[in-house]
């Protein structure tokens, strides 16, 4: 019987240590993206922000922080280490991810719209992180509606937050009052919406765009030579300046301003451009 | 001439009320009810410096100390325009509402009865946000008419 006992328990280690030894790590999975706070601005470099992601026992799995201009729309990256097993601090492919941000002094839970998963390995995932309260859906968060609220008000349009719809056209300017959020415009004034205000060809053959920015939204453009058809156009350099070379993708803006992007001659008879906000 | 000593004794009479008027304007409640005679200076944060007395001492005290309208009276006579804590987020989009009307009329986008009309309506709405901390007294009427004028005031390029 001893034996026996003695025999069973080295087995079970046996089986323990084997177990254990099963569980080797794997290329992490990577969840990227951008932060965007309650007014639809992304964070920058500037609001010196940290993004964590956790399991869901709130263990962290991965942090980083928030840096801007590498990319439009990217502003974060975390890669979750993996693990053929159940390990702490590491994620299997499934599991539900939660995200916190440290922002201005104060921890915010973000919110990653449908729920994210850690996917397979070495795999990826870009993923908006958004702040703010979000008590019904659509993407407008709370902070956003009650400020839309009062000219909702002001023309006897009385509504609690859940009646202002992200997909409502409240001046309407054609576009709801989610893209205006989005790209930075002002939903409950007509004239303003994203578009390019003027396009100039100057005496160097130099073409000059201009619109309106919003703070914490880059901008980017492409060129097709025809309007028609589904190819979104192909990536077009830009310049800030008269004189710098077209060596930008994408703008940053940081303000409200009239932003001019100065865009090389074109050799085609003819060239569609189109202004893209992020 | 008698007339006109008459006419300076009557000048003189209508100016003391002014004057003492002008005393009681200097003088600030604070909570335990005390009343404290001087002339406020300056504001900075939540710190309020006074200059008192003909030799000009200087006192600062935290604005804290002093009765709810009177914290007001005081930010409204050193033309403060510091927003109450949870009127910041509707001040800045009714600004934003107001700078990029002005940025859109400048590029001819928007004629100037419009923007006239988008200007005034993003101050009605902020008025709106602005009514209960009128009613809670944390901000007086004639501040929010200095909040207002500074939002209207074209930035500085």
């Amino acid at each position: 019987m001893k034996q026996f006992t003695r025999s069973m328990g080295l087995a079970l280690l046996m089986a323990a240590s084997v177990q254990g030894a099963a569980i080797f790590p794997l290329p992490p999975f990577t969840v990227y993206g951008k932060v965007r706070d309650w007014n639809g601005r992304a964070l920058s470099s500037d609001n010196a922000a940290t993004v964590v992601v956790r399991d869901t026992n709130g263990v962290v799995l991965a942090r980083c922080d928030v840096k801007s201009g590498i990319y439009p729309g990217l502003t974060y990256r975390l890669p979750i280490p993996m693990a053929s097993g159940r390990q702490a601090g590491r994620g299997q492919a499934g599991d539900p991810l939660t995200f916190d941000v440290y922002y201005d002094g104060q921890l915010h839970t973000a919110s990653a719209g449908q729920g994210v998963r850690v996917g397979d390995p070495a795999g990826s995932i870009h993923c908006t992180l958004n702040l703010g309260t979000f008590s019904s859906g659509g993407g407008l968060p709370d902070e956003y509606k009650e400020l839309l609220r009062a000219y909702y008000d002001e023309v006897g349009r009385d509504s609690g937050l859940g009646d202002i719809s992200p997909d409502d056209d409240f001046d309407g300017d054609g576009y709801s009052n989610f893209e205006e959020f989005l790209a930075g415009t002002i939903p409950v004034l007509a004239e303003d919406y994203l578009r390019i205000t003027r396009f100039t060809r100057l005496a160097d053959g130099r073409m000059a765009l201009c619109f309106l920015s919003a703070p914490g939204r880059a901008y980017s453009v492409t060129q097709k030579t025809r309007v028609s058809g589904g190819n979104p156009g192909n990536p077009a350099a830009f310049a800030l300046t008269r004189t710098a070379p077209p060596a930008q993708t994408f703008y940053a803006a940081d303000q409200d301003a009239e932003a001019t992007l100065y865009l090389p001659p074109t050799t085609n008879d003819s060239a569609f451009f189109r202004l893209r906000a992020q | 001439m008698r007339m006109a000593a008459g006419g300076l004794l009557a000048l003189l009479l209508a100016a003391a009320p002014a004057s003492s008027r002008a005393e009681e304007g200097d003088s600030w409640t604070n909570r335990a009810g005390h009343a404290l005679k001087a002339t406020p200076q300056s504001i900075s944060g939540r710190t309020v410096t006074f200059v008192q007395g003909e030799k000009g001492k200087t006192l600062s005290y935290p604005l804290s100390v002093f009765l709810p309208a009177e914290q007001e009276r005081l930010r409204c006579r050193l033309k403060d325009t510091t927003l109450p804590e949870g009127l910041q987020a509707a001040h800045d989009f009714a600004a934003r509402v107001i700078q990029r009307s002005r940025l859109l009329k400048e590029s001819g986008g928007l004629p100037d009865p419009d923007f006239q009309k988008a200007v005034a309506a993003a101050l009605a709405a902020f008025r709106l946000q602005a009514a209960p901390f009128i009613t809670q007294q944390e901000l007086s009427p004639e501040r929010l008419d200095l909040i207002a004028g500074k939002m209207t005031a074209p930035k500085d390029p």
